[in-house]
């Protein structure tokens, strides 16, 4: 079960997607391995601060929601995520916090997953589905404004998840490159 | 989405086969089922301090709220400290997409001028119909722009124009990305069809429900605006010029009622215990009046509160007012009796008007009192006592309006102050169940059952003489088409248009319909909104035709802490301090 996740950068903010009084959401991944990162990883850089919190893979993503129709009727309505064959989900907790008024944006497309063999995959185009499981997001627009902490999600193939992955953030600046342990 | 589809005939022809392309296996039943209700009563003229049916909602209300207004604060703290910084200038702003993460096709643009300044906004639509435009009604130095109407999934082109008070403008064209829709909203497809854009009153469809979506959708059927938590179905888009949107039970139970800007931001917080269903009006600019349940039966309670305290101020139980004991849709024993569906406030006065879906009637009441000046409905079934506030219908081509929704008041039509116009959407479920001939004969086999229909109707009530007339029409061709047994609205546009509302049922599967028509009865635009979820059923029930942009909505006042009204004794009653 994947349920509500909380994250450690600001529990208020932890329930982005919380489940409203007129509906209750379940959300459940396919066999996920869920590897929290032992302490978070922080790294500042010239605009801003990336925190990784944690990771896992899931192979599928599954769940009802509740909601309450015209009429006062609950009923489901049943959601279902799943990669291209031979791939899994990618989800990564993490905190991307602006440090200066001013700063650049915080761009996706500089955002990568790559393995030990450089082979790299961006951020999904569309994972507005985490949403729907109940997992607070970070928007997949620029970033230009304070704490944004929640989930991101990479499709990439079972072959690469079973190994050492990092995350790059890459810019003229520099780069930074956080290790999924 | 807008669809690729030319949709050119949807009203009579093409529009039947895209309903029937709509069927799919499950079905929901259009009119509203009675509602489990509990026996304990809460006392009526204010708070109960009985709890309401099921309390832990009311729970899950109070920490949802909590974590809104908890996060808000956050945000308008950072947009502020961004703001005081001054690095921003209109050549260089910071712009933030969804700031408060409910809104996704909204933005603000923040920004300094050295001298006060008047904002105006254009958010470039795919023509000239389907663009956003506002002028901030405040000369500023500090600017928080929101940005409202733009596309998802796309890069948005916004200018802003800056005018100083010497009549100098700076003018800034920013593109503005926004994400793509939701998996929620691309289960919808809204399909359209615009016939007469000449004609075609300015401004986005606000349904008030889309599924359980709060929406709005251009001429062309593409979304500019939309809310992705969840709400219930009524709705107050027009509370100066921000929204007041709820949470919580249909029936008696707990609810939270926000008002909201199109970004999102709270403005205040209320608590009732009486449930919302169908009408939250805005009532002589300070109050609001809603529809709501109390006791052993629902859906037949008035009451009002006070948006500056929180408190409820006035409750009318409508069994006090009209008559219980008579056959309507729903059986005399049945807990939804009456289906409140609208309560609409008669302007210069105390009174209000009432409609009841069950019971066939739209009743002229004062409030509080729940006095009776007229009733308009079909004749049948009534006591006495009530018999003598029926208006009488006068002209050969009158027709009685059956299970009716949404009526409104209309402007003055003829220069007689004796008179009222009202409009209203014209269901007709129970149409041809009075006429106990007719239905006879078709018991007997000798007929076949009438074709149902719906209308929108204008009747013209001389409330002096008790007469009630039949001015305008639209809909009795449309036949089974058109048929909306449980729900739909009708409209005055500012253009003199007319905008109809049907939800209707095809093979058991629920899509919404909405018509723009001339008073000639020419349609000038209509849209189909359908959903591909599994069960294919679109939720829909009124929509209102606006300007995103109205008074009110050009300010975004992040210093403005949002009220939270909760009362301190409801708090108190669940364990909260």
């Amino acid at each position: 079960m994947a349920d509500r996740r909380t994250s450690r950068l600001a529990p208020l903010r932890a329930v982005l997607a919380a489940a409203l009084a007129s509906c209750a959401v379940l959300a459940s991944c396919a066999a996920p391995s869920a590897t929290p990162t032992p302490a978070p990883d922080v790294r500042t850089e010239t605009d801003w601060t990336l925190t990784l919190l944690s990771h896992e893979s899931a192979d599928d993503l599954s769940g009802t929601k509740a909601a309450v129709l015209y009429d006062g009727q609950k009923v489901d309505t049943t959601y279902a995520q799943k990669p291209e064959s031979g791939n899994t989900f990618l989800l990564v907790e993490i905190g991307v916090v602006k440090n200066k008024a001013g700063a650049a944006a915080f761009r996706w497309a500089d955002v990568r997953v790559e393995d030990r063999a450089g082979n790299s995959w961006s951020r999904m185009a569309n994972d507005t589905f985490l949403e729907n499981f109940n997992f607070p997001r970070v928007k997949s627009t620029d970033l230009t404004f304070g704490t944004n902490d929640g989930f991101i999600c990479f499709e990439i193939p079972k072959s690469a998840a079973a190994g050492p992955l990092y995350l790059v953030h890459e810019t003229a600046a520099g780069m930074t490159r956080l290790a999924l342990r | 989405m807008p669809s690729a589809i030319p949709v050119r005939t949807l009203v009579p022809g093409v529009l039947a086969v895209l309903l029937l392309a709509a069927v799919c296996a499950f079905s929901l039943a259009t009119s509203s089922s009675p509602v489990p209700i509990d026996a304990a009563k809460p006392s009526l003229g204010g708070l109960s301090p009985t709890l309401p049916p099921d309390s832990s909602p009311a729970v899950a209300l109070f920490d949802e709220a909590d974590r809104r207004l908890a996060h808000q604060a956050e945000v308008d703290a950072g947009l502020a400290k961004e703001l005081a910084s001054g690095v921003y200038t209109l050549d260089d702003p910071l712009v933030v997409v969804d700031p408060y993460g409910v809104s996704p096709l909204t933005a603000v643009v923040l920004f300094r001028t050295a001298t006060p300044t008047v904002v105006s906004v254009h958010v470039a639509g795919d023509d000239v119909l389907s663009s956003v435009d506002a002028t901030l009604t405040d000369s500023e130095t500090d600017h928080v722009v929101p940005v409202y109407g733009l596309y998802a999934g796309r890069t948005n082109e916004v200018t802003l124009d800056s005018r100083d008070g010497q009549g100098s403008t700076t003018t800034k064209t920013l593109g503005i990305a926004t994400e793509p829709e939701n998996q929620d909203l691309a289960n919808l497809t809204v399909q359209t069809d615009l016939r007469r854009p000449d004609l075609y009153q300015p401004g986005l469809n606000f349904p008030y429900a889309m599924d359980m979506f709060k929406t709005a959708y251009d001429e062309n059927g593409a979304f500019r605006w939309y809310l992705k938590d969840w709400y219930l179905i009524p709705t107050d888009f027009t509370f100066h010029g921000h929204f007041i949107v709820s949470e919580g039970a249909v029936s008696e139970g707990a609810v939270l009622l926000y008002e909201i800007d199109p970004l999102g931001r709270i403005y205040r917080v209320l608590y009732t215990p009486y449930g919302a269903h169908h009408e939250i009006l805005t009532y002589k600019e300070d109050r609001l009046l809603l529809a709501g349940s109390s006791g052993a039966t629902v859906e037949d309670l008035v009451y009002e509160i006070s948006p500056d305290t929180g408190k409820i101020l006035q409750t009318l139980d409508l069994k006090t007012v009209l008559q219980r004991s008579r056959p309507g849709l729903a059986a005399v024993d049945s807990p939804d009796w009456l289906h409140l569906n609208a309560i609409v406030e008669v302007p210069g006065t105390d009174d209000i008007l009432i409609s009841s879906r069950h019971q066939s009637v739209v009743a002229r009441i004062a409030w509080p009192s729940g006095a009776i000046d007229w009733m308009l409905a079909p004749p049948y079934d009534w006591s006495f006592l009530f018999q003598k506030f029926l208006l009488k219908p006068t002209g050969s081509d009158f027709a009685y309006a059956f299970n009716q929704h949404a009526p409104e008041i209309l402007p003055d039509q003829d220069g007689n102050p004796d008179t009222m116009d009202i409009l209203l959407f014209d269901n007709g479920d129970q149409r041809f169940a009075y006429d106990k001939d007719l239905q006879r004969r078709i018991l007997a086999n000798e007929v076949v059952a009438p074709t149902p229909y719906s209308r929108l109707v204008q009747y013209r009530i001389d409330e002096k003489a008790g007469t009630v007339a039949r001015i305008w029409e639209y809909g009795k061709d449309t036949g089974s088409l058109l048929y909306s047994d449980g729900r739909g609205d009708a409209d005055l546009l500012a253009n003199g248009t007319i905008l109809g509302t049907y939800a209707v049922t095809h093979d058991k599967v629920l899509s919404g319909v909405v018509l723009e028509v001339s008073r000639a009865g020419e349609i000038v635009w209509q849209s189909l909104a359908t959903s591909k979820s599994a069960d294919g059923t679109l939720e829909t029930y009124r929509t209102l035709r606006m300007s995103i942009y109205e008074p009110g909505t050009t300010e975004t006042r992040i210093s403005t802490p949002a009220l939270d009204l909760i009362p301190e004794e409801v708090l108190a009653k669940y364990g909260r301090s």
